[in-house]
């Protein structure tokens, strides 16, 4: 029995060798297993070239999957060399030369198929770049400073509109023009801009008024969760009794600011700054004779239209803080309450004496004194004082005094290019003839009118 | 629980008079609009109701239901607009691909202008495809599908994320597949409280049946969703590298506006009968291509006696006010009443009548963020002292006790709360939206000739509101002179049995077929005249501007 089969395994490896050997033998057979290698070689070829041409091309249906193009195209490059050397393998390819030579062919034919794909790629691949490029930059953006964000954005959105005012838009626009305005006043969220969508809370159009509320409603709400978070702090501290100025002067702030926002009419401002002055006061309370908050009460208190009691604040400070700067400030600013021009102008001589630089409002407000009229500005009796009224009073008198001033050195400038000319010529001008010497009368008068 | 005599199946319940179609209200949801059908339905107890009503998913509304439904009330069914999938692929058959190419092809039409004949097949083949009890959600999933997506988001939004395109793509139509492969029941007349996917359910049973369908909006439908867009945060918006202010919204609140828009289109071009509350919101209707024709105005009303009785047995119990001046808000707490400048408002009026009770009353569940954040807010006001919120009461007990009403809404109709209020004699601030002005000053001339029943402020103005309150509060005899205003011009032009009777009287000749004058054009030509006289003072105004 064994030895039957052991004849049987000889005759079948016999057979298997003479087939081997009888293809290789013939020139026709040697020609076909070479045509049918290239043909694979071929197909394979092809076949990466579909798939990683599409992959690497990014049509929207395949974009789900090719995530991670390079790698689908390595991993099908690969299939690829393995199909070709198994069908090598297959059609009798057994020297090293023959499967060197098919294993060359799979791995760098096949190139020319990404680099295909890549050459002539979707543009939606752009699109997509640019689309997580923005996201990301969207997102860095969230963690600026508001401040930052109005300048960046704002002189975008300046050139964006054309230089076309809000007013225009509001009163001429489309509807959809005056939605994506306010949408993007909103998102810019000044207290310029919030008083702009404020106004179109009495909009005809019902739909402007909505949306004016709705931005109106979603910035008041990021003041209220700030807040919301400080006020919960302060709670627990209290309840711990760990309560200082740390947690009620942030507080303080955020009350005073959502005050400034613009959301709100006189009336709620004034509550919100009551109560930072409240916190503002029990933070006092806890740190007595600390100038910094007394400072800050005389301010608020400033904002809240009580000058009388800014005042006593300020004078019951003491010392060198009776006349520090930031003293003086607050006391420039219960001057503009009262209206009193010159002892502002008094306050800023003492900065200007000490080298000290003016606040932005001081310097617009006084950059140009001798032009300044108080009478453009309502008088009253001990008025409160709006910030954002003062700021755009401020903000118009600096682009005014910016108007003077270029308008005061290209006269310069234009006087001084007169005079070096003058002398130019006088340097350049032939030397006259001597003339008999003048009389002194003479003398006198050229001097005079030169 | 749900009452014993509800079946919750239409197919269960036979033929009934009216099948009323509506969408997130009654018996759910408790509202302005729920309150209207709830008093429809209970004063026509001759009639067969029954309802469809269509939640977003299972389970949406659980628990009691807010009204309870009366005897005349058959069944009670809920449409989902989302619903899990059965897990079956569809049929590759004749039926199905006809389904899906007509849908299709239907949605094409709505997008551009509409086509009616394509809806009537698109809803016939649904309507088929429904009764085989198929699992619709895979027509979203199917390769032709797909195919019509693929091409709708190369001609329209390629340069935008293919993601958030499909799935905007298939949370707007999959609903509208759900609501239109509905088993539309036996009804001699469709009834739909609001446009949208009730009305487009509304539109697709008349088509099918042939029945007539008629259309009562309180609000405009596709003004609020726009709004809602407007403000939405689940809407991507990719922002341009500039602020644009471009004519161009960001393209998926466009998709969401035209979408719905198309909806409510196809809602008004089926409708036999287009009716609202006032005028304003007629215009809006044109506007948004209702036939002038076919719209009416019929006001809501309250039921006057039943209040004057229920506060005269109120004072014959000997009930007492409480001493304090009482303010309230009535309404749901949620974005659109504006609660928080309602709240704001108060601190003022705190601040010179520290004694003032401040009454919250409306169900707060409708948006508990928001609720929680109006409590919030509240506090931050330093009003816990003051303010009661009291969730949802029985106006009728509570009203009484109540010295002014305020209403600080963004957006209202016609707020039944303000008849209420002037049913009981009891004065209002209100913001100037809606039809609060028609309601507070008279809209007819011999409607105006009776009196000022309240305050007018403007929307978002806690100053303003406090100082109408103030007003209020220092002056008893103006509190009187306006609650009698409102008193009789409630008894005069809003009474409830006007209302019900209007609607009977429309309920009856759909139901013998005579659909001649159910809407009438009397009304409307004063519109249309209005209409193009504003429209000639716009092009005038405009004129001058460029000039």
């Amino acid at each position: 029995m064994s030895d039957a089969r052991g004849q049987s395994a000889d005759a079948d490896s016999a057979v298997a060798d003479s087939a081997r050997d009888c293809p290789r033998s013939s020139p026709a057979a040697a020609f076909r297993r070479h045509v049918a290698v290239g043909l694979a070689v071929s197909v394979a070829i092809g076949l990466e070239f579909v798939c990683v041409g599409l992959l690497v091309g990014m049509r929207p249906p395949f974009s789900i999957v090719a995530d991670a193009p390079v790698a689908a195209a390595c991993a099908a490059h690969l299939l690829a060399v393995v199909a070709a050397l198994g069908a090598a393998r297959m059609q009798g390819a057994r020297t090293g030369t023959e499967m060197l030579a098919t294993l060359v062919t799979a791995l760098f034919v096949p190139l020319f198929g990404p680099g295909l794909g890549w050459a002539f790629r979707h543009r939606d691949d752009d699109a997509v770049e640019n689309a997580h490029a923005h996201f990301e930059r969207l997102e860095e953006a969230e963690k600026y400073e508001r401040e930052i964000l109005h300048d960046d954005v704002e002189s975008d959105f300046a050139q964006e509109i054309n230089a076309t005012s809000y007013a225009q838009i509001l009163r001429q626009g489309t509807l959809q023009r005056r939605r994506n305005l306010l949408r993007n006043l909103g998102r810019l969220g000044s207290p310029d801009h919030v008083a702009v969508i404020r106004q179109c809370l009495e909009d005809d159009d019902p739909e402007i008024r909505l949306c004016a509320h709705a931005e109106l409603d979603r910035l008041a709400r990021r003041y209220e969760d700030r807040i919301e978070a400080l006020r919960g702090a302060v709670l627990a501290a209290r309840e711990a009794g760990t309560l200082s100025r740390r947690e009620l002067i942030p507080l303080a702030g955020a009350c005073r600011d959502y005050a400034g926002s613009g959301i709100f009419e006189r009336e709620m401002q004034e509550f919100w700054l009551e109560r930072a002055a409240e916190y503002t006061d029990e933070a006092a309370a806890m740190e007595p004779g600390d100038a910094g908050l007394t400072r800050a009460r005389a301010d608020l208190m400033v904002l809240l239209g009580r000058i009388d009691a800014a005042t006593e604040l300020l004078d019951s400070l003491r010392g060198e803080e009776a006349q520090s700067h930031a003293t003086l400030v607050v006391r420039a600013e219960i001057a503009f309450g009262r209206r009193d021009f010159e002892a502002i102008r008094e306050i800023a001589r003492i900065f200007d004496a000490q080298f000290v630089p003016l606040p932005h409002w001081m310097a617009s407000l006084l950059g140009g004194s001798p032009t300044f009229d108080p009478g453009l500005v309502e008088p009253g009796p001990a008025a409160p004082l709006d910030p954002v009224v003062a700021r755009l009073l401020a903000e118009c008198e600096a682009e005014e005094l910016a108007e003077e001033a270029a308008a005061a050195q290209a006269h310069a400038e234009d006087e001084v290019e007169a005079a070096a000319g003058a002398v130019h010529r006088e340097r350049t001008r032939p030397a006259p003839p001597k003339a008999p010497r003048a009389p002194a009368q003479s003398d006198a008068g050229s001097e005079v009118s030169s | 629980m749900r009452p014993q005599h509800l079946v919750p199946h239409a197919s269960q319940a036979g033929s009934v008079d009216v099948c009323l179609i509506l969408e997130g209200t009654y018996p759910f949801v408790p509202g302005g609009v729920s309150s209207w059908v709830h008093h429809l339905v209970t004063h026509m107890p001759d009639l067969q109701f029954g309802i469809l009503h269509i939640s977003p998913a299972p389970d949406f509304h659980e628990g009691d239901l807010a009204y309870p439904v009366p005897d005349n009330v058959r069944f009670l069914q809920e449409v989902f607009l989302t619903r899990p999938g059965t897990g079956r692929s569809l049929p590759r058959t004749r039926v199905v691909r006809n389904a899906i190419e007509a849908f299709w092809n239907a949605i094409e039409g709505l997008r551009g202008a509409g086509d009616p004949a394509d809806f009537r097949t698109c809803v016939e083949s649904l309507q088929a495809l429904g009764r085989q009890r198929l699992d619709v959600q895979d027509v979203m999933l199917v390769e032709s599908s797909w195919e019509v997506m693929l091409d709708l988001y190369r001609d329209e939004a390629a340069h935008e994320s293919f993601l958030d395109f499909f799935w905007s793509w298939l949370f707007a139509y999959e609903p509208l597949l759900n609501a239109l492969t509905t088993q539309v029941p036996d009804a001699k007349l469709f009834h739909t409280v609001s446009t949208g996917y009730a009305g487009v359910l509304a539109a697709g049973a008349a088509c099918v049946t042939g029945r007539p369908m008629i259309l009562t909006e309180h609000g405009i439908y596709t003004k609020e969703r726009r709004i809602e867009i407007h403000s939405a945060h689940w809407i991507k918006d990719w922002l341009p590298e500039e602020y644009q202010v471009e004519n161009t919204a960001p393209y998926f609140q466009l998709f969401w506006n035209r979408h719905f828009e198309a909806m409510s289109r196809i809602c008004y071009q089926w409708a036999d009968g287009i009716y609202t509350l006032y005028a304003d919101n007629v215009r809006a209707q044109l506007r948004d291509g209702a036939d002038v024709e076919r719209t009416r105005v019929i006001p809501n009303g309250v039921a006057v006696e039943r209040l004057a009785e229920a506060h005269a047995r109120w004072e014959a119990e000997g009930r007492v006010r409480d001493e304090r001046f009482t303010v309230a808000f009535v309404g749901r707490v949620c974005p659109i009443k504006d609660v928080r400048t309602f709240l704001a408002a108060m601190r003022l009026v705190v601040r010179q009548v520290p004694d003032v009770l401040i009454r919250v009353l409306g169900p707060m569940e409708e948006d508990k963020e928001y609720a929680e954040g109006c409590i919030r807010f509240a506090e931050q006001l330093g009003l816990q002292d003051h303010v009661r919120f009291e969730g949802r009461i029985s106006i009728a007990d509570e009203l009484p006790r109540v010295d002014v009403i305020v209403l600080t809404s963004i957006s209202e109709a016609q707020p039944l709360v303000l008849l209420e209020a002037g049913a009981l004699g009891i004065p209002s601030v209100a913001t100037d939206v809606g039809s609060c002005r028609e309601l507070l000053e008279g809209g007819a001339a011999a409607d105006r000739g009776i009196g000022v029943g309240g305050f007018l402020t403007p929307i978002a103005s806690p100053g303003e509101t406090a100082r109408a309150v103030l007003a209020l509060y220092e002056d008893p005899d103006l509190r009187e002179v306006f609650g009698k205003n409102m008193q009789t011009r409630v008894r005069r032009f809003y009474d409830q049995r006007d209302m019900v009777d209007a609607y009977e009287e429309i309920y009856e000749r759909c139901i013998a077929g005579d659909l001649d004058g159910i809407a009438s054009a009397a009304d409307t030509a004063a519109l249309e005249a209005d209409e193009a006289a504003r429209e000639a003072a716009l092009a005038d105004q405009m004129l001058e501007d460029l000039v």
